[in-house]
């Protein structure tokens, strides 16, 4: 009886040990050794995810969270102007025309440009003007791109107030179609252009007009006319 | 002889006069109005508009002596241009070298300034952004006008060394030629 159980106990001794061993191991290993024991590299970037799990007793990584809400607010105006965009047509025109002044935040990545090419082959005249000024407030190859595609649009509402647009963004006039698409086929963006028109710019606590020892006032010089009417919203 | 002398040259002086050019910058850009438009005892709307807009401004000596506004537009009832006889522009140079430019514009509907800032390029602006973080009342009790923004940019075929009245007969010769009529 006695042999059989040392028979027993001790390769069952043994795996009690050796389990007990693995995961104190385990429970002490750093998230990197661990990610290289599964497989995966020691230098990936953790996910928001795992940093959320991992930083509860951390000290706030400063860098981070800024990106972190840069994103957030990315795909929070994203969401809304897909929102919008779902809205029956009828009650949709506010809520688009309010997502769509937020994108100015936001650089024209691939999904906004994909929303913005919706709206203009849909083509409601109202939204797809305030598109058309927004379009033109940045200075990059993608809004250059929906403007042409704009251009081309069958409602000649449509096409003819992309071709201000391509002609506001280029400083002449444009005798044809074909003469803005040879235009924008050469088309740079002009980095003094980029910094005045760069959300981030805009967002600035710090804008120079608002220096008012710098800035001069209308006013200095008299008023010819009083100001009484108002021009008639053309909307 | 003299006398025919005397009287040429008068009329060459008086012509030169008359057709006097001055440096004159059209820039092309955008305007977007939110506004809330009060009908006494009827109703409160809250609207927000696009307009194409266009800047004519002559300057003398680094400073705004005339200046215009134009805002085109499309509606469902046709095109339209509307001309703001009275908008006053002023700006400066700021920044490192005159590199940069800030001002303010005042418009026939807006009581308060419209902030702006742009770049140069050979010592002309070259572009300006209008800024939307004022809040702009109306001199109009039926219209609160909240928030103006936009862009343009130096349009150089409507610009150069001509007369002010050039630049603009320019301009409305052009939206007329595309379909827009006065509002």
């Amino acid at each position: 009886m006695n042999r059989t159980f040392k028979k027993i106990a001790l390769p069952v001794s043994a795996i009690i040990i050796f389990t007990a061993g693995v995961m104190w191991g385990v429970h002490m290993a750093s998230p990197d050794e661990i990610a290289t024991i599964a497989g995966s590299s020691p230098n990936r970037k953790p996910t928001t995810k795992s940093i959320r799990i991992n930083t509860a007793n951390d000290k706030p990584n400063k860098k981070r969270p800024g990106l972190s809400e840069k994103a957030t607010t990315q795909h929070q105006i994203i969401a809304d102007l897909r929102a919008a965009m779902c809205m029956p047509q009828e009650a949709r025109i506010k809520p688009l025309l309010k997502s769509l002044e937020e994108t100015s935040k936001i650089s024209l990545g691939k999904d906004l440009a994909e929303i913005m090419r919706s709206i203009v082959d849909e083509g409601e005249l109202e939204s797809t003007q305030y598109l058309m000024s927004l379009l033109e407030q940045r200075e990059e190859k993608a809004a250059i791109d929906l403007l042409l595609h704009a251009a081309e649009h069958e409602d000649r509402d449509i096409s003819d107030r992309a071709l201000f647009a391509l002609e506001a963004v280029a400083g002449t006039v444009f005798k044809t179609k074909n003469e803005a698409a040879t235009w924008a086929a050469s088309w740079q963006p002009d980095p003094d252009r980029v910094k005045l028109f760069s959300p981030d710019l805009q967002n600035d606590d710090e804008t120079p007009a608002q220096d008012s020892t710098r800035m001069p006032g209308p006013g200095s010089q008299p008023r010819q006319t009083p100001a009484e009417s108002a021009p008639e919203s053309g909307n | 002889m003299n006398m025919k002398s005397t009287l040429t040259a008068a009329a060459i002086a008086l012509s030169t006069l008359s057709f006097a050019n001055a440096d004159v910058q059209t820039y092309q850009g955008s305007t977007r109005w939110a506004a809330t438009l009060f009908t006494p005892g009827a109703r409160t709307v809250k609207s927000s508009s696009s307009y194409t807009s266009y800047y004519i401004f002559e300057t003398s000596g680094g400073g705004v002596i005339n200046s215009i506004r134009i805002d085109a537009w499309t509606s469902k009832t046709g095109r339209y241009y509307y001309i703001d006889n009275s908008l006053f522009a002023d700006y400066d140079y700021f920044g490192f070298y005159g590199t940069d430019i800030a001002g303010g514009m005042e418009s026939d509907d807006i009581s308060t300034v419209m902030p702006f800032h742009g770049v140069t390029r050979h010592g002309t602006l070259n572009s300006f952004v209008l800024f939307p973080s004022v809040d702009y009342y109306s001199s109009n009790g039926n219209l609160d006008i909240s928030t103006i923004t936009g862009s343009a940019r130096l349009n150089t075929y409507f610009s150069g060394n001509i007369s002010f009245n050039t630049a603009i007969n320019s301009v409305l010769n052009y939206l007329e030629s595309r379909g827009y009529y006065e509002n």
